[in-house]
C-alpha cells in the first residue's frame, strides 16, 4: 500500500473504527467463554460432590467385599455415563470403569485432574477424580469423565473464533463504509476546489441537502467563494473597462498625431517626437487590444472551431520566424511526427498563440541557441511543443508568468507587454486544450495538448 | 480619389475627412443609412467607407442592398467589431475589405487604395513588371535587369503582392494577411526582417531603391 494511502484520514478512520468494533466484540466473546468455563467446572465439582454424598450413604455399614460388589453394581448401572469409579477389594482386585492414562490417583480428600481411558484401546480423555476415604478405612475414587464438557468447550472456542472473524470482517466493512461516506464528501470538496484553482471561479462546493456538518461547511466555503468571485470580477472589470474606454480617445489622439505628421512639414526634432508619440501609443493600444482579446476569450465569445491540421499553422509559423532566428544566429526547426494530426481550433487564434510562444522563445534564447517546434500525436491527443535552450523559467515562476502583466526580472529589459503568455493561456483554455511549461533541460518547453477533435465542427461559447 | 464615408459619429467622420485629405482623397460624409443608399448610387465615387452600426439602416444591410441594385463601387467596412467572424460576415455581405476601429489612418488609406486598384485591374496576369523587375507567375521565377533572382516561396508571395500593389503603400497587416493568411497581432516586427532580405535580393543600386519603407505605414514598391 502506498504511504499516502496509509496517511489518509479515511484509512485511519476505517482502521480505528474496525479496531474498536473488534476489541468490543472480542471482549464480549471472551467474557462469555470464561464464564461458561467456570460455570461448567463448578457443575462438575458439584456433581462429584453429590455423587460422593450418595455413595457414602449407600455404602454405609457394608464391609469391603460388600462395597466392592456395590461399586460393581453401580458401574454396571452407570454404563455410558460420565461417572467414574475405582475401588480395591481385598486381595488386590480392582473394581473400576477406567484406566489411568496419565496423572496420579488422588489420595483420600484429594482432587486431581488426570487423563483416563474408558476402554483399553480408547483415546485418553480428561477426567477429574476425587479420593474418598470410606468410614471403614479403604479408599474409593470417584470421578467424572470431562468429554462432554470438553466437547462443549470446543464448540465454544469455535464459536468465538468464527464470531471473532465475522467481527473482523464486519468491523472492516463498517469502517470502510464510514470512511467512504466521509471521503466521498471530502472528494467532492477537493474536486470543486481544484476547479476553482483552475480558474472556474463560478464553481461551488457540493451541498448534499441533508443539512449535516458537511453541508454547513460547504455553505461557509461557498460564501467565501462568492466573495472571491465578486472581487475578482470587480478587478477584472476595472482593467477591461479601462482598456475599452481609453481605446477610443487614445486612437483619436493617434489620429491627430498622424494627421500632424502628414499635414505640416516640421523640424526634424518635431517629426521624431511625433513618431515616438505614435510608437508609444501603438504600444499602449496593442496592450489594450491584448487585454480585450483575453477578456473576450474568457467571456466565452463564440468562435468557429474547424477541424484543421496544426502542421499547416506550424509550418507558416516557422516560415514567418526563420529569418528573425537566422538574424540572431539561432536555429528554428519544425519536426512533424506521426502523420497528419487534426484539431478543432480557431485557426487565427491558434496562430496568434503559437506566434506568441515562438516570439518569446526567440527573444529569450541567446545567439547560437536552438528552438525546436514539434508536433506529435498520442492516442487521440495532439501535442504541440516549442522548446528552446535558453535560460528557461524557474519552476516557482511557471504558473505566475501566465498571469497578466507578469514579467520576470530577467526579461524586464526586453520589449513586450507582459501579456503574451496570458493571451496564450486564454486561447488554450478557450480551446479546451492544456498548456504546460516544462523544463527542456536546458531551456523552456511550452507544451500545448489538444484533446481529440469532435466529429463535427462545433460552436463553442455563447 | 473620391470617397463616400457613411458614419454617424460626427467626430470620427471629421477626422476621416481631414486625414484622408492629406492623402489626396476627397471625402463626402453621410450620417444615415437610408441617405447613404441614395448617395452611394452616384457612380463618381471610387469607393465607400461604411460603418457597421448606423442609424436607419445597418451597414451590412446597406451593402447587401447596394450590391443587389448592381452598385459595384468597392466598399471598405469600418467597424468596432473586430472579431474575425465579424470580418467574414462583412466580406460575405459584399464588402471588399474590413478595417477594425480603432483604425490607423495609413492602414485605412492603404486598404482603400488596394480595393480601388483591384477594381481597375481585375484581370489576372501571368507576368508582373515594375521597372526592370520581372515576376513570372507561370514559371514562378523572378529577375532584375535580366539577372535571375532566387526567392524562397514566401519571398515570392511577398514580392508578388508588393508588385500587384506597385506604387501603393502596403501595410504590414495587409502583407501578413495576404502571404500568411492569418489574422494575428505579432509581438515584434518580424515582417521587417523578411522585407530586408527581399530588399537585398532585388535591389541593385542603394542610391535608387525600389522597396521603400514608409514610416508609420508600411512599404511601397515602385520603379526607381
Amino acid at each position: 500500500m502506498r504511504p499516502e494511502r496509509l496517511r489518509s484520514a479515511s484509512f485511519r478512520l476505517t482502521l480505528s473504527t474496525a479496531a474498536l468494533y473488534m476489541a468490543v466484540g472480542w471482549a464480549l466473546l471472551a467474557f462469555v467463554h470464561f464464564n461458561t468455563r467456570s460455570i461448567m467446572e463448578n457443575r462438575v465439582d458439584l456433581a462429584i460432590e453429590a455423587e460422593r454424598a450418595r455413595v457414602l450413604a449407600d455404602l454405609r455399614g457394608l464391609d469391603r467385599a460388600g462395597i466392592g460388589e456395590a461399586v460393581r453394581v453401580r458401574i454396571h448401572h452407570e454404563r455410558g455415563s460420565a461417572r467414574l469409579y475405582r475401588f480395591v477389594i481385598d486381595g488386590g482386585e480392582i473394581v473400576d470403569n477406567f484406566v489411568l492414562a496419565d496423572g496420579r490417583l488422588p489420595e483420600g480428600g484429594e482432587r486431581s485432574d488426570v487423563s483416563v481411558r474408558r476402554e483399553p484401546n480408547d483415546r485418553p480423555r480428561r477426567a477429574r477424580l476425587v479420593g474418598v476415604t470410606l468410614p471403614s478405612g479403604p479408599l474409593l475414587v470417584l470421578g467424572r469423565d470431562l468429554t462432554e464438557e470438553d466437547e462443549f468447550g470446543a464448540v465454544m472456542r469455535e464459536t468465538v473464533l468464527v464470531g471473532g472473524l465475522l467481527m473482523v470482517v464486519l468491523a472492516f466493512a463498517a469502517g470502510s463504509l464510514t470512511g467512504h461516506v466521509v471521503m466521498r464528501r471530502l472528494a467532492g470538496f477537493a474536486a470543486a476546489a481544484g476547479r476553482v484553482v483552475h480558474g472556474h471561479l463560478d464553481e461551488r462546493m457540493p451541498i448534499a441537502g441533508g443539512g449535516d456538518e458537511f453541508d454547513h461547511l460547504a455553505a461557509h466555503l461557498n460564501e467565501a467563494l462568492d466573495r472571491i468571485e465578486d472581487l475578482m470580477a470587480a478587478t477584472r472589470h476595472v482593467t477591461d473597462d479601462i482598456a475599452h474606454d481609453l481605446r477610443s480617445p487614445l486612437s483619436r489622439v493617434r489620429g491627430r498625431l498622424e494627421y500632424l505628421q502628414l499635414s505640416a512639414p516640421a523640424a526634424p526634432e518635431t517629426e521624431a517626437a511625433l513618431a515616438d508619440c505614435v510608437a508609444d501609443l501603438d504600444q499602449i493600444l496593442e496592450t489594450f487590444e491584448a487585454l480585450l482579446s483575453i477578456a473576450r476569450l474568457e467571456h466565452g465569445v463564440a468562435s468557429r472551431f474547424e477541424p484543421g491540421e496544426p502542421a499547416e499553422a506550424l509550418s507558416g509559423l516557422v516560415d514567418y520566424f526563420v529569418p528573425t532566428a537566422e538574424e540572431k544566429g539561432q536555429t528554428l526547426r519544425l519536426t512533424v511526427a506521426d502523420g497528419p494530426a487534426l484539431v478543432a481550433a480557431d485557426r487565427n487564434l491558434l496562430f496568434q498563440a503559437l506566434s506568441n510562444i515562438v516570439d518569446n522563445a526567440l527573444r529569450h534564447t541567446p545567439a547560437g541557441g536552438a528552438i525546436e517546434v514539434s508536433l506529435r500525436r498520442d492516442g487521440g491527443r495532439t501535442i504541440l511543443r516549442i522548446a528552446d535552450d535558453g535560460p528557461g523559467i524557474r519552476e516557482a515562476d511557471r504558473r505566475r508568468v501566465l498571469r497578466r502583466f507578469v514579467r520576470l526580472d530577467e526579461s524586464r529589459h526586453l520589449p513586450g507587454t507582459g501579456l503574451g503568455l496570458a493571451v496564450v493561456d486564454a486561447v488554450v483554455r478557450h480551446h479546451g486544450a492544456q498548456l504546460a511549461l516544462e523544463d527542456a533541460d536546458p531551456g523552456l518547453a511550452v507544451v500545448v495538448t489538444f484533446p481529440p477533435p469532435p466529429e463535427k465542427p462545433t460552436e463553442i461559447g455563447t | 480619389m473620391r470617397v463616400l464615408v457613411v458614419e454617424d459619429d460626427r467626430e470620427v467622420a471629421n477626422y476621416l475627412r481631414l486625414g484622408l485629405r492629406e492623402f489626396g482623397v476627397v471625402v463626402d460624409v453621410v450620417a444615415d443609412g437610408r441617405d447613404a443608399a441614395e448617395a452611394a448610387r452616384d457612380p463618381h465615387y471610387d469607393a465607400l467607407i461604411v460603418d457597421r452600426m448606423l442609424p436607419g439602416l445597418d451597414g451590412l444591410e446597406l451593402i447587401r442592398r447596394l450590391r443587389g441594385e448592381g452598385v459595384t463601387t468597392p466598399v471598405v467596412i469600418l467597424s468596432a467589431l473586430s472579431h474575425v467572424d465579424e470580418r467574414i460576415r462583412g466580406l460575405k455581405a459584399g464588402g471588399d475589405d474590413y478595417v477594425a476601429k480603432p483604425y490607423v489612418l495609413a492602414e485605412l488609406h492603404a486598404r482603400l487604395e488596394a480595393v480601388v486598384r483591384r477594381r481597375s485591374v481585375p484581370v489576372p496576369r501571368t507576368r508582373l513588371e515594375v521597372g526592370d523587375l520581372i515576376l513570372d507567375l507561370g514559371t514562378r521565377s523572378a529577375s532584375r535587369a535580366g539577372a535571375a533572382v532566387h526567392l524562397h516561396p514566401r519571398e515570392f508571395m511577398l514580392l508578388e503582392y508588393l508588385m500587384r500593389h506597385a506604387g501603393q503603400v502596403v501595410t504590414r497587416t495587409m502583407l501578413r494577411e495576404a502571404v500568411w493568411d492569418y489574422h494575428f497581432h505579432p509581438q515584434t516586427n518580424t515582417l521587417d526582417v523578411h522585407i530586408s532580405r527581399l530588399r537585398q535580393k532585388i535591389e541593385t543600386d542603394p542610391e535608387k531603391p525600389m522597396l521603400i519603407t514608409v514610416r508609420g505605414a508600411g512599404y511601397c514598391l515602385r520603379a526607381p
